[in-house]
């Protein structure tokens, strides 16, 4: 994928796509593992598996996406950083550009 | 049951992310069979990422770097091994020239990955120049020991290859099998400045090239 969102995606490496789905669902607020899961399912439909999301969610604390707060539990809540924020912005836009773009051309399309 | 499966994942992992990836398996209890098999591969695969990642990896010293690298070593020999095998008493005299152009090959791609593998067990050049070297020493001793052992053990076949019985009949030896061992005690030297010289030269570039692949991403 080129372009910003692509940079974006390219630099979460293999997890990249969960990453996007972890950054859009702490949008709306800090959230543990499991709120994440539950989220991720509710509105994109994909069940993350605890390994996929804690590989994801490291990525992202290491290049500094997301940052975890004080532990409830043994549960760590996550929430977005600045940058996080700015780094799904970019993604989720890009991806709207290719979605708008290539729902014009299916529109065209004859079956 | 599908807990003890976070062992898997790197020491330092499980220090900042053990505690709660247990509470979220917790969480996420009871699970179905089919389930539980799913929870089972994905947290394989986020161990196998975690390790090879390198971002949890707590880096050792030099004895560590030799180490790995000499056991990576004696792996790769393996197939050097099966190879001298092969074209010496399976298929004797047929495929010498290829098996000369894919061992070099293969022992530049192995020597690269030498490289990449002492760099990442230590960091620091020394440790990783030195295991790079050790590899290639210990390489070159393997190649020649299989050798050795193949020519004496397989004397018959071998001295039926008609190069070597131009060069037995051009040394004016009376034994093949002095000949044979003379001869490679000439190429032990040889053998060893090459595989020496390959290893670092080559181990330099992969453990170049893993520094530069270790590097946090800019997003």
């Amino acid at each position: 994928m080129d372009g910003e969102g692509g940079h974006v995606v390219n630099a979460l490496g293999t997890f990249a796509e969960p990453g996007v789905l972890i950054l859009a669902s702490l949008a709306d607020g800090p959230k543990h593992g499991y709120a994440l899961i539950k989220d991720i399912e509710g509105f994109a439909g994909t069940r993350l598996g605890p390994g996929t999301l804690y590989a994801a969610l490291s990525r992202l604390e290491r290049r500094g996406l997301v940052e975890a707060l004080p532990a409830q539990e043994r549960r760590h809540p996550y929430r977005l950083t600045a940058a996080g924020a700015e780094a799904a912005r970019s993604y989720l836009q890009h991806a709207r550009q290719v979605t708008a773009t290539g729902l014009a051309r299916l529109e065209g399309y004859a079956w | 049951m599908v807990n003890k499966l976070i062992r898997l994942y790197p020491a330092r992992w499980r220090e900042r992310y053990g505690a709660e990836m247990t509470r979220l398996l917790e969480d996420l209890a009871p699970l179905s069979r089919g389930a539980r098999l799913r929870v089972g591969l994905d947290l394989l695969r986020g161990a196998a990422d975690a390790r090879l990642s390198g971002d949890f990896h707590r880096p050792g010293g030099a004895a560590r770097a030799v180490g790995v690298a000499s056991g990576a070593t004696v792996l790769g020999w393996l197939p050097v091994g099966a190879l001298i095998f092969l074209t010496t008493v399976t298929f004797p005299s047929r495929f010498d020239g290829i098996a000369v152009v894919g061992g070099f090959f293969y022992l530049m791609a192995f020597f690269l990955a030498i490289g990449a593998i002492a760099s990442r067990a230590c960091p620091k050049p020394g440790a990783w120049l030195a295991a790079c070297a050790a590899s290639g020493a210990l390489m070159a001793v393997l190649f020649n020991a299989t050798y050795a052992v193949i020519d004496n053990a397989y004397l018959g076949i071998v001295s039926r290859d008609p190069e070597t019985i131009t060069e037995f009949r051009a040394s004016g030896m009376t034994s093949m099998r002095d000949f044979i061992n003379v001869s490679l005690e000439h190429q032990i030297i040889v053998g060893f400045v090459v595989c020496v010289v390959i290893g670092v030269l080559m181990g330099m570039v992969g453990a170049v090239c893993a520094a530069e692949r270790r590097q946090p991403a800019r997003v």
